[in-house]
């Protein structure tokens, strides 16, 4: 009986409580929705890497020999190594039907050690095609590649490298572990899918030519192909091939067939030989040559025994491992063959995905808690007038002999059914909507397949207590009703006699305010409740509009900032690794020689923890700027205004980004102990300087600074003010990349409308959550007014006259929400890019004027048009009715 | 004496859904100025009906209610919150002030709306509250409530004044004071304003000019009262 009384009662007061189940659901909805979204990367990531066994330490060297991986192999808490060599290429792609789709793209060629027979580390994960067959004679495709160009296993690739060319058939189409998101180089910010790609492949395969090539060009070859002359000249004067090598060529094997290789010489000095003359030539001056020993392998993949932790999965056991972790990477800095050693933390695949993940952390509490606030106020204030206006049902209950903790129950069931439907719905709700939008929008550019939504025990912990919360309030607001002895509640409740309310004098200012200004003040501080409450909500939908157009500002701020700010170039060149000194010059002749150098290190931070960084050596002149406190850009030469502590130019003198120092725990007055990676050399030096980058925390130094270690300056970077768009980086001898800051520019164009996108939806609920709010808050103003309305009509006053009074208050409460809601727009903002997104970013909100007054004039436009419609209500004011219904 | 209120055939119905309730049925009644009028009846009788009819508070269903010589019944929603503004003063059972304003300011509101010359602290000091100018209602007793209802009502001088079981509320002592502040606005020096009350309390009756009697919807008697018994004799 009691149920469907509680129905019937919902039923009649049907908005309060449709604001009370709308907040809940949406709170729910937004919390299940972000956290399914999170949580569903972080899991599909773990498994990912679990399952395919991602690597735990990456290594580099000169090339890794048998004997050096089962060195690596030995030591203590190495569970596996796998070497294999990695390449940039390009690539012609053409259909199993003929047709090209595509021509000359940049790709990452990866050649697995030939003798690996099985991938025991970064498997493939394969959607398409065999898996990885080291027999097979064939390549392996990225799957985001692949399915940007439509390829699948039966289409051709040729890659190119140099002068060697591999055309192979793709016989799978895959994804690795730490190839989830691959950018062609350091340079792009934003990898569009189509336009890179990377391959794998068993170095059985990867063509001998290029091989020989490699080996003639070697320094020995190449000397021997220059005495060439003078040896054939020996010969024809008489000296025998085995005087002529113990004389001439004494640290040569005693077995060269110097004949074959002078007789084969001309054609390999004049490119005209082929590959198998190529190989004689090679073997006759080396008879032990065996083309399969000389395949090198300068990059080698570590599997440290145990789990690594996982960002959802296995997160518990960090510590032990990490421990581990770093006892294995000491060990291997011991070994020869060994260049540098990194970790996760520096794979920019696993580390942006792990960004991406952990985005949705920050935003999910916050609006949760936004949510369950105004639904907490909705409840008070509802629940307390609606039992109010139950008290004579209560008394009658209690005289038909209900027990006490019936009535209690019925009440409070009012808020646990309500926020029970609301939490369910919400539940539902927002899994399939929020967090399948935000899933998609987030691994759209990363390679995870079969990747999910994963809803963890969290989410049914915060729906439990989203309904105990609800249920408890309900509870509180009720109590003192529900408390009183039968008698009583069923007597009319006897207005108190008090003294008058703070604020409520009659003299002074407030008997010259005219009346519907006094009424309304009156009316406003004897609601509290119910004005904080439309405050809060009107403010947190103003806050809302704020964050939405003020993400956007403070992003295009950035762009700002970093392309105007720092990048103060028209295009940058990327060197091949192998530039020659003679194409680096003719570079600085056409471009100017504005250079920069990124140099590996690992340094111990202030907790005393080995991290791993980049120093850039820069030595642009000005076009690859510094950026000061304020966001001013400087010339490294010239310091940074009023953060600069010593000699920038002094051995060593490190400048450091104010976030690093901050995050890093780094002592300016205390000198940084760090190496290049792959050399053995410590310097200590100090932080002379400290300036701002907004997506990079790291180091940078003065080429003199630099210079004054000792160290050489090799830049791998140059910047021009020439506009190189439209160029192919194959045009330009020693180069491997163009960027120019118009395609920077387009890249992070790609990324922004993809936040527009959420920043759409942020207005929508903000829209949603205004609405709700006014009108629940109107609403309830008014019925709790509608005697008063109905007895100024009464008197005469007339319908404009009593919407002027009503409406009075709501642009009050609108504009205090506003007035509140603008610099808590700013504040969250600026909490969201300060620690929400990652420490690598730092990021201040930037809010133009315009959001402001977007959001306050959208949001008056809400109240507007909530009060319009409640307004019509006024109209329709039943003196007769309303003036019984008060007695 | 003119007439101030005619009811020519009026009649009210209420709806619910499908089932009818006729509330008055072809009631025609004339009341003169000036008059103490009490309209008794027992409860569902009609009479708050025939009285929010009289005040422009309600439209007949059919009928006509003519006030002052003007049909009210013809009046749109604004045209009829002018009549109230400027002729009819109401006082209610559960006095309908407004709670976040002071006596003086309940009393002022009149001003909001009416041209009328208002000396509200006269209307306060009238009903005997002069002490209580800036008190807000809820510093009230039930009494003193219902006293502020009339200065509101009696401030802007109205030349009728509707009042719904204006005692129905209230003790013994506190009505006898009630009705003699309502009495008094009937006097010449008053400027003759009628007075219609409506109760179910039969002792009130005997101190009318004019009793009508109200039942199931139609005028059961109108009953002159050659002397009305003085409000101090009346025994409750």
């Amino acid at each position: 009986m009691l149920l469907r009384k509680m129905l019937r009662d919902i039923r009649s007061n049907f908005t309060q409580f449709l604001t009370i189940f709308a907040m809940v659901a949406i709170a729910m909805a937004v919390y299940v929705g972000i956290c399914s979204y999170g949580d569903g990367m972080k899991v599909s990531g773990d498994l990912l890497y679990m399952e395919e066994n991602m690597p735990d330490l990456w290594l580099t060297g000169a090339g890794f020999s048998r004997h050096d991986l089962e060195e690596i192999r030995s030591v203590e808490g190495v569970k596996d190594v796998m070497r294999y060599m990695s390449l940039s290429m390009t690539g012609d792609v053409v259909y199993a039907d003929g047709r090209k789709a595509a021509f000359s793209v940049p790709m990452e060629g990866n050649f697995i050690d030939m003798e690996q027979k099985v991938l025991t580390l970064n498997r493939f994960r394969v959607s398409e095609g065999i898996p990885y067959d080291a027999e097979a004679d064939g390549l392996w495709l990225g799957r985001m590649f692949a399915e940007a160009r439509d390829l699948h296993p039966g289409d051709i690739i040729t890659l190119k490298y140099e002068d060697a060319q591999i055309t192979k058939k793709i016989l799978g189409i895959i994804s690795v572990p730490d190839h989830v998101y691959v950018t062609q180089d350091a340079s792009v910010i934003f990898q569009e899918a189509a336009e890179f790609g990377w391959v794998y492949m068993s170095m059985r395969y990867f063509p001998r030519e290029a091989m020989y090539d490699k080996i003639i060009e070697s320094e020995g070859m190449q000397g021997f192909l220059a005495a060439g002359d003078m040896l054939l000249q020996l010969h024809e004067a008489g000296m025998s091939w085995r005087d002529i090598l113990v004389t001439q060529l004494g640290e040569m094997d005693p077995d060269t067939d110097l004949e074959t290789a002078l007789k084969l010489a001309p054609g390999i000095a004049n490119d005209t030989a082929g590959e198998e003359q190529k190989h004689e030539f090679i073997k006759a001056l080396d008879p032990g040559f065996n083309v399969e020993k000389e395949y090198v392998y300068p990059q080698a993949l570590v599997d440290v025994a145990g789990d690594a932790p996982g960002m959802y999965l296995n997160k518990e056991d960090g510590g032990a491992f990490e421990r581990k972790l770093n006892s294995v990477k000491n060990a291997l800095y011991e070994i020869d063959a060994v260049d540098s050693v990194t970790g996760r933390e520096m794979c920019s695949s696993y580390l942006s995905y792990k960004s991406e993940a952990e985005e949705g952390d920050t935003y999910s509490g916050m609006f949760t808690m936004l949510f369950l606030f105004i639904a907490s106020l909705s409840v008070i204030t509802t629940m307390n007038r609606f039992v109010k206006k139950q008290r004579m049902q209560i008394g009658a209950l209690k005289a038909l002999g209900y027990r006490k903790s019936r009535i209690y129950l019925h009440y409070i069931s009012y808020g646990f059914f309500v926020s029970l439907v609301g939490v369910v719905l919400g539940f539902l709700a927002g899994i399939p909507t929020l967090g399948s939008f935000f899933f998609n929008e987030g691994m759209d550019f990363y390679d995870i397949p079969m990747g999910r939504l994963y809803v963890g025990q969290k989410n049914y912990i915060v729906a439990l207590l989203i309904i105990w919360m609800v249920t408890m309030v309900t509870y509180l607001s009720s109590k003192k009703i529900l408390a009183e002895p039968a008698a009583q509640t069923l007597r009319l409740e006897v207005p108190k006699i008090k003294q008058k309310k703070k604020g409520e004098r009659p003299g002074g200012l407030m008997s010259r305010l005219p009346f519907a200004t006094k009424w309304n003040l009156r009316d406003v501080g004897r609601s509290k409740a119910r004005t904080l409450m439309g405050i809060v909500g009107v403010a947190g939908s103003t806050l809302l509009i704020v964050m939405a157009f003020g993400m956007e500002d403070s992003m295009m701020h950035y762009l700002d900032w970093e392309f105007r700010g720092i990048l103060r170039f028209k295009s940058r060149l990327t060197f091949d690794s192998d530039i020659s000194n003679v194409e680096r010059s003719s570079l600085y002749r056409q471009y100017g020689d504005a250079t920069s150098q990124s140099v590996p290190i690992e340094y111990y931070d202030g907790n005393g923890m080995l991290q791993t960084s980049v120093i850039t050596v820069n030595d642009s002149h000005g076009l690859l700027a510094l950026s000061d406190h304020e966001q001013g850009s400087h010339d490294i030469n010239e310091g940074i205004p009023g953060s600069t502590y010593s000699d920038i130019n002094a051995a060593g003198a490190l400048f450091a980004t104010e976030k690093l120092v901050q995050n890093k725990n780094l002592d300016i007055g205390r000198p940084v102990r760090w190496h290049i990676l792959g050399n053995d050399e410590w310097y200590e030096s100090s932080i002379a300087a400290v300036n701002r980058d907004p997506q990079a925390q790291q180091f940078a130094m003065t080429r003199q600074a630099f210079e004054r270690l000792g160290e050489k300056y090799e830049p791998d970077t140059l910047y021009t003010n020439v506009d190189l768009s439209g160029v192919d980086d194959e045009e330009i001898d020693g180069v491997n990349a163009i960027s120019t800051l118009g395609s920077l520019r387009v890249q992070m164009g790609s990324m922004l409308s993809m936040i527009q996108g959420m920043l759409g939806l942020f207005i929508v609920v903000a829209g949603i959550l205004g609405f709700i709010i006014i009108y629940n808050m109107g609403l309830l103003s008014m019925n709790e007014k509608m005697y008063q309305f109905s007895t100024l009509k009464v008197l005469g006053f007339k319908y404009r006259k009593i919407v002027g009074i009503y409406t009075m208050q709501n642009i009050w409460i609108t504009l205090l929400g506003i007035a509140g809601g603008l610099p808590m727009g700013f504040l969250f903002t600026d909490y969201l890019f300060k620690y929400a997104i990652g420490d690598e970013y730092d990021f201040n909100a930037y809010i133009e004027p315009s959001a402001y007054l977007i959001a306050s004039g959208a949001t008056l436009v809400v109240m507007a048009v909530t009060s319009i419609f409640l307004a019509r209500g006024l109209k329709k004011i039943d003196m007769v009715a309303s003036l019984k219904a008060n007695e | 004496m003119a007439d101030k209120v005619v009811l020519k055939d009026v009649s009210k119905i209420y709806k619910t859904g499908e089932t009818e309730y006729r509330a008055l049925d072809h009631v025609n009644l004339n009341i003169e100025e000036g008059r103490f009028v009490v309209i008794l009846g027992p409860s569902g009788a009609g009479k708050s009906t025939l009285l929010n009819l009289i005040g422009g508070m309600d439209n007949p269903t059919s009928g006509d209610v003519i006030v002052n010589g003007e049909n009210i019944s013809k009046y749109n929603d604004n045209k009829l919150s002018d009549f109230r503004a400027h002729t009819i003063g109401f006082i209610f059972q559960f006095y309908n002030i407004l709670p976040s304003l002071t006596v003086l300011e309940n009393v002022e509101l009149v001003k909001e709306i009416t041209r009328t010359k208002v000396d509200a602290k006269q209307a306060v000091r009238d009903v005997g509250l002069e002490r209580h100018f800036y008190k807000f209602p809820n510093q009230l007793s039930g009494g003193e409530q219902q006293r502020v209802s009339i200065a509101r009502a009696i401030a802007k001088n109205p030349a009728l004044l509707l009042c719904d079981e204006p005692t129905g509320a209230l003790d013994s002592v506190t009505g006898a004071m009630i009705l003699k502040i309502l009495k008094r606005q009937c006097d010449p020096d008053r400027g003759s304003n009628t007075v219609i009350i409506v109760t179910h309390n039969a002792l009130i009756a005997d101190t009318a000019d004019v009793v009508i009697r109200v039942k199931n919807g139609h005028i059961e008697s109108v009953s002159e009262n050659a002397s009305p018994t003085p409000i101090d004799d009346v025994s409750w």
